[in-house]
């Protein structure tokens, strides 16, 4: 397949500050790339030196195939941004809005199927101050693809939504994703990164820590089940994790008071976690065993979690 | 130019739909108009009770001569209507009277006494002497003064007449009419007309752009239109053209109220006036670019634009013509473009109210443009930025 995007050993600093220190990645037509990573990662500093908004300091961008010194308007032209906050004029209506940025480009689609697409229907002569964040969110998103972009570009596009409207909004994006739309996408969220991506790309404190498919990324996980349970009334109990830590190096306890425990032979572990735990007087809430998952592979490889 | 007129077409429709920009742009300055000539108009008929003359005496009176005092006396003070305030010139009472601090000249010219002692001597009507008086037509107050001071002088003649011959009469009233410099009549509406459209001005250049620009910035709105193939110029003159559309849109609500319910002067319609308004226009555009340039923050946009607005606005002498202001003041006001602006407006009307050359008027508010389109060129990146 050939490439939409590559950039090479890109950087940008801000003061002292290294937002991107030397990443790089490719992007294929037709192909949706997840670019994941915790608050401050420098997902939207990368995105925005794509979409020609900030100047790199350093490092190389190719837009099919070919090297691009500045992203001007050829590129803005052809590609579709939704920017983490968007912010749009308050008293245009959802259709006036689609109409003024459609008429921002060389070529632009019908306001009527981008607000169909997005489900906007009974808002469209709504104000846009009116819109609720997810409304505003999907209107971001309809502005995003008004120019029939090649590449769109979807910084945190679920941020700060409720899970009913997150998902009313990947189901668009899945529909994009069958049209054969090739799309950028950054998150924190992992389910996000699963659920949309062919690609992944984990980046912390500006540098690539892994890349790859979900399944090749969840591979370097070596311990191919998870236990994870809680203890009745209780965040956490130091003592407790101290003591089971000692018989399971590898026990994380989260913020909100979950254990986490990685293992190879499920059984054993289960016997001897019940064992230990009866020995304390403690009882077990919540036990749940499952598969690796991108939040592991980002514990393991950073040794925090993606969310703080 | 297809993107510009997008923008263009974006940005005043969101204008019209927001109360505060339709209010200030096109419902306040028709609101001003109506309070401000509502009070100022009518002011000069109810000010009735309480007429100042100003009498210019160029002799003594003596003999005859002090009935005429005798009769100022008494129709001044507390029972008259009058407040009589000396002048030792003539020019300087038609002065006074210009500007409005007095409603009529009274001239009671040399060899009055003499004059009046001789007709009654020599009982002739062949020699008259003449008192003149000079009022402003048009101006309620100084015309109502002037037939009070009429008939009262009619009295006095009728009571010399009585005294000595009942045939003839010795003071004749001779009535001019004192006007500004090409023989306009002064009407208020007229001379507040231009003050309020420069008010318009004001509000769009100074209160209105700078604060926009500062926004659409911190808001985010500047950085979604540049991840399109806008260019920061592009936007620029988009706005602009917002600004001139909203201004011309109030400027025309603003004319149909005036011509339609207020008696303003046709001249109005002149192309010289409608010149002198846009060159007001394209000479404060830059004024607010450069307050965008020089403030960062959209809160501390609003506090600078909203002191320079009332300063531009009443030390300019927008709605009142400033006279005796503080030497302080007085650099302030010969600094700010806005009081050579409506000066130079006033003046397509028929009205002076300063001695500045025409020259001058045009030529303070290009250096002020200037500069601030210079201070603005230097600020263009960090004004269209997008954070
Ligand atoms: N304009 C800026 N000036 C200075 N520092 C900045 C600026 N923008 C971002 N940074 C810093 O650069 C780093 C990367 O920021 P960036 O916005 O790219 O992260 P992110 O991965 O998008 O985070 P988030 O998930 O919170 O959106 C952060 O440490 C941030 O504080
Ligand atoms: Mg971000």
């Amino acid at each position: 397949m050939p490439t939409a995007i590559e950039v090479k050993q890109l950087v940008k600093h801000y003061g002292t500050v290294k937002a991107v220190d030397g990443i790089s990645f490719n992007v294929k037509i037709g192909e949706c790339l997840a670019i994941l990573g915790p608050n401050g990662a420098g997902k939207t500093t990368t995105v925005e030196i794509l979409e020609g908004l900030r100047k790199p300091d350093s490092g190389n961008i190719f837009y099919f195939e070919s090297e691009v010194h500045k992203v001007g308007k050829e590129i803005k032209d052809v590609i579709g941004v939704q920017l983490q906050t968007s912010s749009f004029m308050d008293y245009l209506t959802v259709k006036e809005t689609i109409k003024l940025f459609g008429g921002l480009y060389t070529k632009s689609l019908s306001p009527e199927d981008l607000i169909q697409l997005v489900e906007l229907n009974e808002k469209s002569r709504t104000l846009v101050k009116n819109l609720s964040g997810g409304q505003k969110q999907r209107l971001a998103l309809a502005v995003a693809l008004v120019n029939d972009p090649r590449i769109l570009f979807l910084d945190e596009p679920t941020t700060g939504l409720d899970p009913q409207a997150r998902r009313l909004l990947w189901d668009t994006i899945l529909k994009l994703k069958a049209r054969k739309k090739t799309i950028v996408l950054t998150t924190h969220y992992m389910e996000e990164a699963e659920q949309l991506a062919d690609r992944i790309v984990i980046i912390d404190h500006g540098k690539i820590v892994a890349s790859g498919t979900l399944d090749d990324l969840i591979k370097t996980v070596k311990e191919n089940q998870f236990i994870e349970f809680r203890l009745p009334n209780s965040y956490g109990d130091e003592t407790i994790f101290n003591k089971l830590r000692e018989h399971f190096p590898g026990l994380k306890l989260s913020d909100d008071g979950k254990f986490i425990c990685p293992t190879l032979d499920i059984e054993t572990s289960l016997e001897k976690i019940f064992n230990l735990l009866g020995n304390l007087n403690s009882k077990v809430e919540n036990i749940v065993i499952r598969k690796p998952n991108l939040e592991d592979v980002f514990l393991k490889l950073t040794g925090h979690s993606l969310r703080d | 130019m297809k993107r510009i007129l997008t923008l263009w077409k974006a940005f005043l429709r969101s204008d019209l739909r927001e109360f505060e920009s339709f209010f200030w742009s096109l419902l306040f300055p028709i609101i001003l108009f109506f309070i401000l000539s509502s009070i100022f108009g009518n002011l000069d008929s109810e000010a009735g009770i309480n007429f100042k003359i100003g009498v210019v005496r160029e002799e003594k009176l003596t003999g005859l001569g002090v009935i005429i005092d005798e009769v100022l006396k008494s129709t001044s003070g507390e029972e008259g209507p009058f407040v009589i305030r000396e002048f030792p010139t003539i020019e300087e009472a038609k002065d006074a009277l210009k500007k409005g601090s007095i409603e009529l000249v009274m001239r009671i010219p040399k060899g009055t006494s003499s004059k009046l002692a001789a007709a009654t001597l020599l009982k002739t009507s062949v020699i008259k002497s003449e008192l003149e008086m000079f009022y402003i037509p048009g101006n309620q107050s100084s015309e109502i003064a002037a037939d009070i001071m009429s008939s009262v002088f009619n009295q006095v003649d009728l009571e010399i007449a009585k005294r000595k011959n009942p045939d003839y009469s010795s003071v004749e009233i001779v009535k001019n009419s004192l006007t500004t410099e090409k023989a306009e009549e002064f009407s208020y509406v007229t001379f507040l007309f231009p003050g309020v459209l420069l008010m318009t001005v004001l509000i769009v250049t100074l209160m209105d752009s700078p604060y926009t620009l500062t926004f659409s910035r911190d808001s985010g709105l500047n950085r979604k239109l540049y991840s399109t193939p806008i260019s920061p110029l592009q936007y620029l003159i988009a706005n602009i053209l917002k600004a001139v559309s909203m201004n011309i849109l109030g400027v025309v609500l603003l004319y149909i109220v005036a011509l339609s319910f207020y008696p303003v002067d046709n001249k109005i319609l002149s192309l010289k006036f409608i010149g002198a308004f846009f060159f007001s226009l394209v000479t404060m555009l830059p004024f607010g670019l450069m307050i965008a340039s020089l403030v960062k923050k959209a809160s501390a946009v609003v506090a600078i634009s909203q002191i320079l607005f009332q300063t531009m606005m009443f030390l300019g002498g927008l709605y009142f013509p400033i006279t005796n202001a503080p030497p302080a003041m007085k650099v302030i006001i010969h600094t700010i473009p806005t009081t050579y602006l409506v000066e130079l407006m006033r003046r397509v009307l028929g009205y002076k109210f300063s001695d500045m050359s025409n020259y001058m008027l045009l030529l303070v508010p290009i250096l002020w443009a200037t500069g601030a389109t210079i201070i603005f060129s230097f600020n263009f990146k960090k004004v269209m930025a997008y954070e």
